[in-house]
């Protein structure tokens, strides 16, 4: 069915649309005696056991949604065994690997294209690509961003080498409650803990970086750089990874420039995270190796599905608990020792079994309409070595370039998961996916019902929204 | 600010539902007033939900909600109200206070 009918088709509601949302309110009361059936359970007991511990380590100071379960292995099936480090700049579509799959031609051509209907649209004053809107997108994107770099500054900044005093000791619960807190502060959202093991973890770094250079571990005291190769010390064993929020209100102008702009600041926000954190570290006298480009390192996806900040889903992307899709995910390797934090299981990939919202919208189609997630990958720029729904990375290239001519965002904004939880009925959706997959159906049919995602590029300019558009209480305990 | 304005109004209608009770002399069954404090919840969540969808800027799944969950309550506070009726006409139709009443006028 094309893109436009299934829209159509939403948007209406139905007398008998209507029918089934009331009726449902009966489903909805069934969810929660269900969940109330399962509060007597073992398996509930153990989950608010984990929800008072903090669902993301022993003593973390960081608090979950109860229905948000620890698990020793994440929802994602993993092979190891066959897994292999992978380059980044050859097999993803983000940079050159792209031609290696479409051609140099091809290329060139998207990139005409792309720049022929940027201009029509400027001059046409076409909502959501007019001037301001690129111009808006342009000024969050690269030029805002801070200066990224593998290695942290060695100098100009007070260490404990330099003050004569002996470096920060902790236990590595004490060591992962303060990264939190300063990653928090910084202006992370959720953050998780990641031991590298050279027969698991550790194949999930690169061993190639986006600008070419070669990614190595050697036995040496500090991480260092040469031309052609970055190098991590094998006593850096400890992945940070960590969460920042997108603006869902923006993000649902998807595709346009106006609706990309927020994964631009996403990213510029990133970029001071990181240095920030590595001078922090570094102050402490640890080690703080850094993606000396937007993703660049490891596969971030993967290690915070490791580290338990979401699951991994439909999109092919994490989703997290707390924000759905509407984060980016980024990682920094050290050796500063760190509690490393569980995976998660709160229903997600189960919910994306049913909803398959995201492939129906995606214009490009590009995602898999599969049931279930599968070993067999769809060519080389995916990785193979867990199950998932793999996508056609060129198709969705193709379409950013020749479509909208920014990042498209459209699967992003239309996942059920992408709510601002104002209301009690989101965490209620949420906590009952994560019980059972029994009523997923009819949540998937209500969010259509509800008409969620549909915004019009015109008003944003109107809009009085927060710093950032993103709300910085959602996951915080202690109001500012 | 909503839901203390909700609770005073919730808290005075259960308050003169009471007081008209004990004034009339309707005997209220306790389903009624299980079934009561159903309909209170439903459209208490029904105004949870309108209002919370509303800071979302989602005008249409406000509504929606707020007709999902407020309509069945309205309907089942109904209920209530009609099975302490009929109960109330069956007693006082079989009870010798009918005929006292009858005497009376």
């Amino acid at each position: 069915m094309a893109t436009d009918e299934r829209r159509a088709q939403k948007r209406g509601v139905s007398r008998r649309d209507f029918f089934r949302l009331t009726g449902g309110t009966a489903g909805v009361v069934a969810a929660s005696a269900a969940i109330s059936k399962g509060a007597s359970s073992p398996a509930f007991a153990q989950g608010l056991d984990e929800a008072a511990q903090g669902a993301n380590g022993g003593d973390s100071i960081h608090k979950r949604p109860w229905w948000v379960r620890t698990v020793d292995e994440p929802t994602t099936e993993i092979r190891w065994g066959e897994k292999e480090r992978i380059s980044e700049m050859t097999r993803t579509v983000r940079g050159p690997g792209l031609a290696g799959y479409v051609g140099e031609e091809r290329v060139e051509q998207m990139g005409a294209i792309s720049a022929e209907n940027k201009l029509r649209r400027i001059l046409d004053n076409e909502p959501g690509y007019g001037l301001r809107d690129w111009s808006l997108n342009a000024a969050n994107g690269g030029t805002a961003r801070v200066p990224m770099t593998f290695l942290p500054p060695r100098e100009g900044i007070d260490t404990p080498e330099s003050l004569g005093v002996p470096r920060w000791e902790g236990t590595p619960t004490e060591n992962a409650n303060m990264i939190r807190a300063a990653l928090r502060h910084m202006g992370a959202a959720t953050v998780g803990f990641v031991e590298l093991d050279p027969d698991t973890t550790e194949k999930l770094i690169y061993s190639q970086d986006p600008d070419g250079k070669v990614l190595e571990f050697e036995d040496v005291d500090l991480g260092y750089e040469t031309d052609d190769k970055r190098v991590i010390p094998l006593s850096a064993r400890w992945v940070i990874t960590y969460t920042v929020q997108m603006s869902e209100e923006t993000m649902r102008l998807s595709p346009t420039p106006i609706g990309g702009q927020t994964t631009g600041i996403c990213y510029a926000r990133f970029t001071q995270i990181q240095a920030m954190l590595q001078r922090f570290l570094v102050g402490i006298g640890y080690e703080a190796l850094g993606e000396a480009s937007i993703n660049a390192l490891g596969i971030s996806p993967a290690f915070g599905v490791l580290a338990g900040l979401g699951e991994m889903s439909r999109l092919n992307r994490m989703i997290t608990p707390e924000f759905g899709p509407m984060v980016r995910v980024f990682k920094l390797v050290t050796d500063l020792p760190l509690e490393p934090t569980k995976p998660i299981d709160a229903g997600i990939m189960r919910f994306c079994e049913t909803c398959k919202i995201c492939a129906e919208e995606c214009p490009s189609d590009s995602l898999s309409f599969e049931d279930e997630p599968f070993w067999e990958t769809r060519g080389d720029w995916n990785e193979p070595g867990h199950k998932a729904w793999f996508e056609d990375s060129p198709s969705c290239m193709e379409y950013w370039r020749t479509g909208p001519g920014t990042n498209c965002g459209i699967c992003f904004s239309v996942c059920p998961y992408a709510k601002k939880d104002e209301t009690l009925v989101h965490g209620l959706v949420k906590a009952t996916s994560a019980t059972t997959g029994l009523f997923n159906g009819f949540f998937r049919s209500m969010d259509d019902a509800f008409g969620y995602g549909e915004r019009d590029p015109a008003e944003w300019w109107s809009l009085d929204l927060p710093e950032y558009g993103i709300d910085t209480q959602r996951t915080a305990t202690v109001q500012a | 600010m909503l839901w203390l304005i909700v609770g005073i109004l919730v808290g005075a209608g259960v308050l003169m539902a009471v007081q008209y009770s004990r004034r009339e002399e309707v005997s209220v069954p306790w389903y009624s007033w299980l079934l009561g404090v159903v309909a209170v919840v439903f459209v208490l969540i029904g105004i949870e939900v309108f209002a919370g969808s509303m800071v979302e800027s989602e005008p249409r799944a406000a509504w929606l909600g707020l007709a999902a969950f407020a309509v069945p309550g309205v309907i089942v506070g109904g209920l209530a109200v009609w099975l302490s009726g009929r109960r109330s006409g069956e007693r006082d139709a079989g009870s010798p206070a009918g005929t006292v009443e009858h005497a009376s006028a």
